[in-house]
């Protein structure tokens, strides 16, 4: 039924489906048919900038991190390290820390990253409207709350969340709801820790804008003259244009929710108060880190951590190969 | 790029390569090359932009063993770990720094200032990269131990050069013998005893009678003790309906003014409970975690005392507007607050606000079962073992330690009994018709807290998140067992001391 | 998903029917907006206590009763001293008067209006009257800030720092950004998996050699740390490139290829242009990462206050034991103000509504 709506989209819509990508793909002539070795030697030489800053800056540390991993490196005593094998990695097993944060982390990410994906499409939707006056002013207020320095953002929160004089319980109790104790009880901790959350979806916003700048007109256009509503639009039109950009906004709301440190860190004693609820895998390594010096330890966390991500979004590509459309073909 | 025989050897190892390689980033990086544009960019920039910025992208900052602009040997000096780093002490200790450069050419002091919140993290990276400072401070006894076993033994130097602080205490200078093995970590600099500070304004509205000025003093025809001070705070605890906290008819859900707190306590049970006598979790066998009688009786009145009697605010009432996010006695609705003399640093706002409170006094900390313990603070200027300069470092350190300016600066109470006048002058400055009695900071010095509240024990900044997170609990949490919770965290602490000690 | 269903429902409910179009059309985005506006407000609610805040006296907040909006109480002058005023139920009629001395039970009051009067000995609580407020900001909170911080000098360095690192962050995602989304080449997948690993490890692990990479080589004390490293491209800019390049049809490059373009050719005359929104995108949150970005510059700069960002400067409202919250978030409020106009204008580029993909048919 819907098919038929869409009309001649039908060739589009097909694409999105597992198979038709690939045959796109191979079809589909290429510019540089030319030989592949030149190909490859232009692709080597693009990505020559970050291949030399990996070699130079960034996969040194990664190794350093890895091998501190087999110590016990303590950052106040780096003249006693040495190395310990793998008793760092036997010692997280039994670490409750360790295993609380992982359990906190979880929980989190399970109400954070589909939080952040609905509520930054939902925004972006809202204000690539044409029918919003003042698109503009909109975009640049709902952006802002990201422009604000850390430490003050930080100061807002607390004081707008104080159950004693902040303007959340005032504004609750004026609609005759009680306030609850947000940062300082274990059940409310969460749900304040999203809507501060919520104020972090401004690049997310921002890249679902440009996606949705990719969608031509012309499709919803054709589409409305064969009589599709909104809701069909978006579902077969918007998403599967966007798909790349929603992949790429999953897989770094998956990397950042896992890192989740600063906020957790600000606003919740440093400790992960109240009784440990707010400790996020990422704050219980920068403790060992950096308040207890087990720069060894940490660094063996934050592998156990490398690796979680790393497999879960080994998933998400692995998901993606047969969901996502890439008009340009998958390279 | 020769590897630094200080630098921990194995992460040496690790990026040794990786530094090998970078050398040859240098000219890398440089090559113009088709898909690096931006090396180009640096130089046009600065032709249009002043010279700071020039600097800003030339590497060439001082090889460690060159010497400083002015011919002398560089040193560099850490702040951020205590007191320091708000703006008007950084402008105080430029000029100190930049007339210290002008006056001798041995030394060149380099100045780093850190933001508290990072200070430790930041120090703890560069000691880990081989990368130290050469002094670190102001510092206090709790910083000393977070860094207990990288702290210079200074009895050498001050052997050698024949230091010495005239007119202090020689139990002063031992008080800093605080390292491994008893080592000198620190010159006597300055001491803040503690004491109650008081705002007359709330005590006159009450119609209440000051607290004593003078040990051994009464108050109302009674002992100045702690239960005396629970009586007289609930009397200074009003509701907005003008109710204070011993009328049956008060609200405490709408408190509006309280009565006492031990302010910035940095969440230390043993600081909070050092008036009824000192005390450690470490029991004195070294090894043994501890709940001192003091502990636990303390805790209970505090706890009483925040969700009973109401006169000590909740941590939500402390962060609320009601009392200036956490500086209670400033925003005036505190009316007693038992803390340290560089507690003067907070009592009026920032310019450009004005003072909430127009009067307010010193008194005499309260005592318990006939004792006064008023718990003393201690900074002073440390260096770190991995100094390669000790000697300059040293004298640069005793420039610091003999600066009144930087002691005013502070709100640092002199050692050098020398040095106190000049000290009260410039403090009451600041409280233009104030009049302040520094006869209680005086007398409070002669009851320090034995041991120290901020005492070493193993594992000393795990121990301290343990016992930080037990006070927040009650802080927050109306109804909690406060010998069940200290219970835990005995067994707590001892699991952290185990974790050191095999 | 409320959102998305409710955007949605206002956007179906506009379009239909074929009568009276230009009414609906016109309800429809009078809905639309009054929604966004409603919406946006709830969400802007912490900025507007942030505003609000900065431009409050110190103090204001902790005085009982106190209005939320930035005022000062009335005063008036007794015996050269300044005096609050309260509405004072006296007789039967409520009259505004000092407050000269308070007490618990019994207070003393004078006609601000005639202040060599007799004063006024009120029984009754004090705290029980209501005290009289006047709207009033303060500006001075931003010129205290303004001048302590030597904000001239500091912006200078932000920007500076933030445009540097941007343009090389920018020119370096996008190049090899292309490169992954176009080129086939051997050890492909593996080597952008390897991409994105760079970003999934914490840099809490990767801080420490890092560090110890940049002082080997002198560079603290320098802006160098701060843009070096973005010449060789991050993962975030480059992944996101990559997924937009990955939209764009290949018949334009085999056009331009057609026409003897060399990849770069294409690069910058097909593929750019047709990225201009995740180009400004990418652009942006650097930019404003580098402007907001903290930890790392001080741990490169702090002997050179100097060089210093604005970030770092704003910290010092933070020290131990004396947080001026007013100050805070006054200079904060001066922060923002270049990332906030600079995002009013990049807008441009998501106005459009469309770009010409050139999607075949």
């Amino acid at each position: 039924m819907i098919q038929d709506e869409m009309g001649p989209f039908n060739e589009i819509i097909d694409t999105t489906r597992a198979g038709a990508v690939r045959t796109t793909r191979i079809g589909g002539p290429r510019w540089y048919a030319t030989p592949t070795g030149r190909e490859a030697i232009w692709g080597v030489v693009f990505i020559g900038p970050w291949l030399i800053g990996l070699v130079l800056l960034t996969a040194g540390p990664m190794i350093a991190s890895l091998i501190l991993s087999f110590t016990n490196f303590d950052l106040v005593n780096p003249g006693a390290v040495r190395f310990i094998g793998l008793d760092n990695y036997e010692r997280m097993a039994s670490d409750p820390n360790v295993i609380k944060s992982l359990i906190v982390t979880f929980r989190f990410a399970i109400i954070a990253i589909p939080l952040t994906m609905v509520a930054s499409l939902g925004f972006a939707l809202m204000l690539n409207s044409a029918k919003l006056l003042g698109r503009n002013i909109f975009r640049t207020l709902v952006y802002m709350p990201m422009q604000i320095p850390l430490v003050a953002s930080t100061l807002v929160w607390i004081g707008f969340l104080n159950p004693e004089t902040g303007w959340l319980n005032h504004m609750l109790g004026f609609l005759g709801l009680p306030g609850p104790d947000w940062l300082n009880s274990e059940a409310w901790v969460y749900p304040a820790l999203s809507l501060i959350g919520l104020w972090g979806i401004g690049n997310f916003m921002l890249i679902n804008l440009a996606g949705l700048q990719s969608v031509p007109t012309e499709l919803y256009e054709a589409a409305r003259i064969d009589g599709a509503g909104a809701g069909t639009m978006f579902r077969r039109i918007t998403i599967p244009l966007m798909s790349p950009i929603l992949l790429y906004n999953l897989v770094i709301s998956l990397v950042v929710t896992f890192q989740y440190f600063t906020q957790a860190y600000t606003i919740t004693n440093g400790r992960g108060d109240p009784d440990n609820a707010t400790l996020f895998i990422n704050l219980d390594l920068y403790r060992e880190a950096f308040v207890f010096n087990h720069m060894g330890y940490a660094a063996a966390i934050a592998w156990l951590l490398f690796v979680i991500v790393m497999i879960l979004t080994l998933c998400l590509f692995a998901f993606a190969r047969r969901r996502v459309y890439y008009a340009g073909g998958e390279g | 790029m020769h590897a630094d025989r200080s630098a921990p050897k194995a992460l040496l190892a690790l990026v040794g390569v990786v530094a090998i390689v970078a050398g040859a980033c240098g000219a890398t990086a440089s090559t113009p090359s088709p898909s690096v544009a931006a090396p180009s960019e640096a130089p046009s920039v600065a032709a249009v932009t002043p010279a700071p910025s020039l600097a800003a992208i030339t590497p060439a900052p001082l090889p460690p063993n060159a010497p400083g602009p002015n011919g002398g040997v560089v040193v560099s000096w850490f702040v951020g770990l205590g007191a320091g780093a708000q703006p008007q002490q950084l402008q105080a200790e430029a000029t100190f720094v930049d007339a210290f450069n002008a006056s001798q050419k041995d030394v060149y002091i380099s100045l780093e200032i850190y933001n508290n919140n990072v200070a430790a993290s930041i120090l703890k990276t560069q000691i880990a990269a081989g990368n130290a400072p050469d002094i670190i401070g102001p510092v206090g006894v709790e910083g000393l131990n977070l860094f207990r076993d990288q702290l210079l033994d200074l009895a050498p130097l001050i052997a050698s050069t024949g230091y010495s602080v005239p007119g202090v205490d020689p139990k002063l200078v031992d008080f800093f013998k605080l390292g491994e093995n008893n080592a000198t970590v620190g010159v006597p600099f300055a001491t803040y005893p503690s004491f109650m500070y008081f705002n007359k304004d709330l005590f006159d509205e009450a119609g209440l009678p000051y607290p004593p000025t003078k040990v051994g003093d009464l108050y109302q025809g009674k002992p100045w003790d702690m239960d005396a001070v629970r009586k007289l705070a609930m009397q200074l605890t009003v509701d907005k309906n003008g109710n204070d906290a011993t009328s049956a008819s008060f609200d405490p859900a709408n408190v509006v003014q309280w009565g006492f707190d031990m302010q910035y306590a940095d969440n230390s049970p043993l600081a909070e409970t050092a008036l009824f006598g000192a005390s450690s979790f470490l029991a004195s066998d070294g090894k043994s975690a501890q709940i001192p009688e003091q502990v636990s009786i303390g805790e209970k009145w505090y706890n009483d005392g925040v969700w009973k009697d109401h006169f000590i605010p909740s941590a939500n009432q402390i962060n609320s507007d009601l009392l200036d996010k956490g500086n209670e006695f400033e925003s005036g609705n505190l009316a007693m607050n038992e803390s340290h003399s560089w507690f003067t640093c907070c009592i009026y706002p920032a310019a450009p606000a004005k003072p909430k409170i127009k009067q307010f006094g010193f008194a005499i900390a309260p005592s318990y079962n006939g004792v006064i313990t008023a718990k003393l603070h201690a900074d002073t200027f440390s260096l770190l073992k991995s100094t390669k300069v000790p000697d300059a470092a040293f004298k640069a350190l005793t420039a610091l330690v003999g600066s009144s300016e930087l002691l005013t600066l502070y709100g640092a109470f002199p050692a050098n009994p020398a040095q106190q006048d000049a000290f009260f002058k410039a403090t009451e400055a600041n409280f233009p018709g104030v009049k302040l009695d520094w006869s209680v900071p005086q007398a409070m010095l002669a009851f320090p807290d034995v041991p120290n509240h901020q005492s070493w024990v193993p594992n000393y900044a795990k121990a301290k998140s343990a016992w930080q997170a037990f006070q927040n609990k009650y802080r927050t949490t109306a109804g909690v067992d406060i010998d069940a919770e200290l219970a835990k965290l005995k067994t707590t602490l001892q699991g952290i001391f185990d974790e050191v000690n095999p | 998903m409320t959102t998305v269903t409710s955007v949605q429902k206002l956007l179906s409910f506009a379009d239909r029917g074929p009568v009276a179009k230009s009414y609906r059309r016109y309800l429809g985005r009078a809905s639309l907006t009054m929604f966004a506006l409603i919406l946006v407000s709830a969400y802007l609610l912490p900025l507007l206590y942030m505003v609000t805040t900065a431009f409050q006296q110190p103090g204001q907040a902790s005085t009982p009763g106190s209005p939320v909006y930035p005022a000062s109480p009335l005063t008036g002058i007794y015996q050269g001293e300044e005096y609050p005023i309260y509405a004072v139920p006296i007789d039967g009629t409520t009259r505004n008067l000092m407050l000269v001395e308070k007490g618990r039970e019994v207070s003393t009051f004078v006609d601000p209006a005639d202040a060599s009067a007799t004063p006024i000995v009120w029984q009754g609580r004090w705290r029980t009257l209501v005290q009289a407020w006047t709207f009033a900001p303060e500006i001075k909170n931003f010129t205290t800030a303004w001048s302590q911080l030597n904000f001239p000098r500091l912006l200078f360095n932000t920007a500076a720092i933030s445009v540097l690192s941007t343009l090389a962050a920018l020119i370096s995602s996008a190049l090899v950004a292309y490169g992954f989304a176009r080129f086939r080449f051997p050890g492909k997948n593996v080597l952008f998996i390897i991409l994105i690993a760079t970003i999934i490890l914490p840099f809490q692990v990767t801080l420490l050699p890092t560090y110890v990479i940049f002082t080997r080589l002198g560079w603290t004390g320098t802006w160098l740390p701060l843009i070096v490293p973005h010449l060789f491209a991050n993962a975030y800019n480059v992944f996101l490139l990559r997924q937009y390049f990955m939209s764009i049809p290949r018949d334009l490059d085999e056009a331009a290829m057609i026409d003897g373009a060399s990849p770069f050719r294409i690069l910058r005359s097909v593929i750019l242009p047709l990225s201009v929104p995740a180009i400004v995108a990418v652009t942006l949150f650097h930019f404003f990462f580098a402007w907001n970005d903290f930890f790392i510059p001080l741990l490169y700069l702090a002997a050179k206050p100097e060089l210093q960002p604005l970030s770092i400067a704003i910290q010092q409202y933070n020290a131990l034991y004396s947080t001026q919250p007013t100050l805070i978030q006054a200079a904060s409020l001066m922060t923002m103000a270049v990332p906030v106009v600079v995002f009013f204008l990049a807008q441009r580029a998501f106005m459009r509504g469309v770009v010409i993909t050139g999607v075949e048919k």
